[in-house]
C-alpha cells in the first residue's frame, strides 16, 4: 500500500484537481530514496511544520491547489509514519525473540503452569508469545477460577477446545481469595461460609440487573466435557469446582460419567447431594486416588448411607486422600469408608455433625488405620472427649504408626458424654503431654477456647516445635474468648437442628430420606442412645 | 565413583556418580560406557553448574526429609531472573525433571497476576503488535479483559 502511496500520489487526492495541475510523472525508486534520505536527514518536526505553512501560503491564490497539498501531505504523511510504525514493530519482534532466553517448548511448559487469565495476558504481551499461547498444551491445566463471576460457560467451552489431547484439569468457579493448598484445612472451611455468603449476595445483585447474566456458569457448563469418542473429559485427569451455584445433581454427575481417568475431584459449596456424587464417583472413577467435598449446607447433608459407602470403597480402591467436611456423618457409616480403603493416607472431616469418634475404636491396628499420615477432625461438634481419648491412648501405645499429624480442635470444646451440650474445655482424660512425650513425630492440634483450655498459646508453639511438622499446620487464632461461645454455641447447636426444610433456594436439591429406615451396626448401645437423643430434642 | 563435568568454561567438577545421575542425560552417558573421561557440558557454565549440582547434592541428602527438601528447594530458586532463565536452561538440557520443573513454576509465579503490560515490563519484552491487532487480540478473550 505503501508504494502504491509513493507512485500515486495525486489518486488519493480527495477532490480531483481540474486543468491547472497536470499530473506529474511517479519519481522513479531510487529517486525517491534519495529524496527520503535528505527529507528524514536534514528536517525537525518543527521545520517541517512551517515548511509546509509556507508552501500553503505560496498557493494561496488556488484553492484547489490549496485543497491538493493538503491530501497529499496527509497521504503520504500517512504512508510514511505506516511505513515506520510497521518497521518499528519488526524491530520489537526481533528484539524479542533474540531477547527471550526460553525455546518455544519452555515457554509453553510455562504457560501451562500459568492461570488461564494469566494466560490470556501473556498472549497479549507480545507476537511470539501469542504465538505459543495457541498451542494446545498451554490449556493443558485449565485454571478459571475467579474472585468474582467473570467467566461463562462459552469461555469454559472455548478453553477446553483449545486444549484439545492436552487437556489434564480442569478448575472452575469462585474462590474468594488466592486456592490455598490441600494440607490446611482452615482458610477452606471459613471460605465457604464466606463465599456462600458472597454468592447470596451476588444472586440478589443479579436479580436485579437482568441482563448481567452473561458472567455465570450455569449447569451445563461442563458439558463441554461429556460427548462421544474421545470427548475431552475422558482426558481429565483433576476437576475441581469451586461455589458454581447452579450446579446441581444431574449435571455434576453427568460430566463425572464422561470422566474415567479422573484422580483428583474436588467440589466446594456445590448444591450437590453427597450420596449422588458419590454414587457417581463409585460408578466412573475408579481410578480415584483423591476426593475432596465440602458442602454448601453446613450439616444438613445427611444423604450418605451405608451401602453407597460400600460400593465407593469397592469400586475405588485407589483412593488416598479424603475429605468430607461440613456433612452429618454417622460413624458406622464413616468407619466403612476408613477401614475399607487400604490405601487411605490422609482423612480430614472437619467441621462434620454427628460424627462422635467411635469409627476410630480398634482401627489404628487393623487395615483401615495403619497407613494412616493425617487425621483431621477439626471442629466437629459432635466429638466426644472420650473417644478422643481412647484415640489418643491407641496412639501412645503405637497404634497408627504412620501418624504424622491429627488435629483435634474445636473452637466449642468437645462434647461430653453423656450430654452433647455439654462442652467440654478442660480434660484430665485426654493424654495430650502423654502423646508429645511418646509419640514426638506426631503433630498434634488441639487447639480449644481459652477460658478453661489446657493448652495456652505457648505451648501450642512448643508442640508444634517440638514435633517433626509433617504437613504446614496453621496456627489459628481461633482461641477466642469463651464469653462468647455461650452465645454462639447456641446457634451452632441449633443449626444442627435443620433437616433440610430450609430455603429451598436451589429447586433441584433433592429431600434425603432419614436415617432412621437403615439397619444400624450397633458399636455401642450408650453412644446410640446418646444420638437418638440429640435427633430428638429440637 | 567420581566422574568429572567439563563447563563450558573449561572448568573442571568432581562429582559423585550417585549425585551426578540426577541428570538422566549424565546417566545415560553413564549406562552407554561413555562416561569414563571428563564428561564435557558446553551449554552450562562454571556458575550454572556449581548451583545445579548443589541442587544434585541435596536432593541426594534430603531425600528422606521432605519439609527440609522443600525449605532448600524454595530458598535455592530465589535467585535473579537471569540466573533462573540459565538454572532452566540447563536442567532441559542435563535433564534434571524436578529442578527444571520448579524454575518453571517460579517463571509462571513471576507472571501470575500480572496485565500484559506487567509482563512486558517484567520480561523486558516490547509491544509489537498494530492497533488492530490488539484488538482483535481482546476480543479474542473479552472475559479476560473486561472490568
Amino acid at each position: 500500500m505503501g508504494t502504491l502511496l509513493l507512485h500515486n500520489p495525486i489518486s488519493m487526492a480527495k477532490r480531483p484537481c481540474p486543468s491547472q495541475i497536470s499530473p506529474a510523472a511517479p519519481p522513479p525508486l531510487n529517486q525517491m530514496d534519495e529524496l527520503l534520505e535528505t527529507f528524514l536527514s536534514s528536517s525537525s518536526s518543527l521545520s517541517v511544520d512551517l515548511s509546509f505553512d509556507r508552501l500553503l501560503e505560496s498557493r494561496a491564490s488556488s484553492d484547489s491547489d490549496q485543497a491538493h497539498l493538503i491530501d497529499t501531505a496527509v497521504a503520504l504523511g500517512s504512508a510514511l509514519l505506516h511505513a515506520a510504525k510497521r518497521s518499528a514493530r519488526k524491530r520489537a519482534s526481533s528484539h524479542n525473540s533474540l531477547y527471550w532466553p526460553l525455546p518455544r517448548e519452555l515457554t509453553i511448559n510455562v504457560f501451562s503452569m500459568l492461570d488461564t487469565q494469566s494466560l490470556c495476558y501473556a498472549a497479549a504481551a507480545c507476537s511470539m508469545f501469542n504465538k505459543y499461547a495457541r498451542d494446545p498444551p498451554c490449556y493443558a491445566n485449565i485454571d478459571l477460577t475467579t474472585i468474582v463471576p467473570k467467566v461463562n460457560n462459552a469461555v469454559v467451552s472455548t478453553m477446553i477446545h483449545r486444549a484439545g489431547t492436552s487437556l489434564q484439569s480442569l478448575k472452575l468457579g469462585i474462590v474468594p481469595g488466592p486456592i490455598v493448598s490441600p494440607g490446611s484445612c482452615q482458610p477452606l472451611v471459613y471460605s465457604i461460609r464466606n463465599s456462600v455468603d458472597v454468592s447470596k449476595f451476588s444472586w440478589n445483585d443479579k436479580r436485579s440487573r437482568q441482563g448481567k447474566e452473561s458472567s455465570i456458569l450455569t449447569r451445563s457448563c461442563l458439558s463441554p466435557l461429556v460427548g462421544d469418542n474421545g470427548a475431552p473429559g475422558t482426558l481429565l485427569r483433576r476437576l475441581h469446582l469451586y461455589n458454581i451455584e447452579r450446579m446441581d445433581n444431574t449435571s455434576l454427575c453427568g460430566a463425572l460419567s464422561a470422566c474415567p481417568s479422573l484422580l483428583d475431584l474436588e467440589i466446594v459449596g456445590l448444591h450437590v447431594e453427597l450420596r449422588q456424587t458419590l454414587m457417581s464417583v463409585s460408578a466412573n472413577c475408579h481410578l480415584i486416588e483423591r476426593l475432596f467435598f465440602e458442602s454448601s449446607k453446613t450439616g444438613r447433608d445427611d444423604s450418605l448411607k451405608t451401602p453407597t459407602c460400600t460400593d465407593l470403597v469397592e469400586n475405588c480402591p485407589h483412593l488416598t486422600s479424603l475429605a468430607l467436611r461440613g456433612f452429618k456423618l454417622h460413624d458406622n457409616k464413616v468407619r466403612v469408608l476408613v477401614k475399607g480403603f487400604r490405601k487411605l493416607r490422609y482423612v480430614d472431616f472437619s467441621t462434620s455433625y454427628s460424627i462422635t469418634g467411635g469409627f476410630l475404636r480398634n482401627l489404628g491396628s487393623s487395615m483401615g488405620g495403619n497407613l494412616l499420615e493425617v487425621l483431621i477432625l477439626r471442629d466437629c461438634m459432635h466429638l466426644k472427649e472420650v473417644e478422643v481419648a481412647r484415640l489418643l491412648t491407641a496412639v501412645i501405645e503405637g497404634d497408627y504408626k504412620c501418624l504424622k499429624h491429627l488435629d483435634i480442635s474445636n473452637k466449642e470444646g468437645l462434647a461430653s458424654e453423656g450430654d452433647w451440650y455439654d462442652r467440654c474445655y478442660k480434660s484430665s482424660v485426654i493424654p495430650i503431654k502423654q502423646v508429645l512425650a511418646e509419640r514426638p513425630d506426631v503433630c498434634l492440634l488441639a487447639e480449644f477456647p481459652t477460658e478453661g483450655s489446657y493448652i495456652d498459646i505457648d505451648q501450642m508453639a512448643d508442640i508444634v516445635q517440638e514435633s517433626d511438622v509433617g504437613l504446614p499446620s496453621q496456627l489459628s487464632s481461633h482461641i477466642s474468648d469463651a464469653s462468647m461461645f455461650t452465645s454462639s454455641s447456641e446457634s451452632s447447636y441449633n443449626s444442627d437442628q435443620g433437616s433440610g426444610n430450609e430455603d429451598g433456594h436451589d429447586a433441584n436439591y433433592v429431600m434425603y430420606e432419614e436415617s432412621s429406615d437403615e439397619v444400624e451396626i450397633d458399636l455401642n448401645g450408650g453412644f446410640y442412645g446418646a444420638q437418638a437423643e440429640v435427633s430428638l430434642a429440637s | 565413583m567420581a566422574l568429572e563435568l567439563k563447563s563450558s568454561d573449561n572448568k573442571i567438577f568432581e562429582v559423585e556418580e550417585l549425585v551426578a545421575v540426577q541428570s538422566e542425560t549424565i546417566k545415560s552417558l553413564v549406562e552407554d560406557g561413555c562416561a569414563d573421561n571428563v564428561i564435557p557440558l558446553p551449554n552450562v557454565d562454571s556458575k550454572t553448574l556449581e548451583l545445579v549440582l548443589d541442587w544434585c547434592k541435596n536432593h541426594v541428602d534430603m531425600k528422606l526429609d521432605e519439609e527440609k527438601l522443600k525449605e532448600y528447594e524454595d530458598k535455592f530458586i530465589e535467585v535473579d531472573q537471569a540466573v533462573l532463565y540459565d538454572l532452566l536452561l540447563a536442567a532441559n538440557y542435563l535433564n534434571i525433571k524436578d529442578l527444571l520443573n520448579r524454575a518453571c513454576q517460579k517463571v509462571a509465579d513471576m507472571l501470575k497476576g500480572k496485565t500484559p503490560e506487567q509482563i512486558r515490563e517484567t520480561l523486558n519484552i516490547v509491544n509489537d503488535f498494530s492497533p488492530e491487532e490488539e484488538e482483535e487480540i481482546r476480543k479474542e478473550n473479552l472475559w479476560a479483559f473486561e472490568e
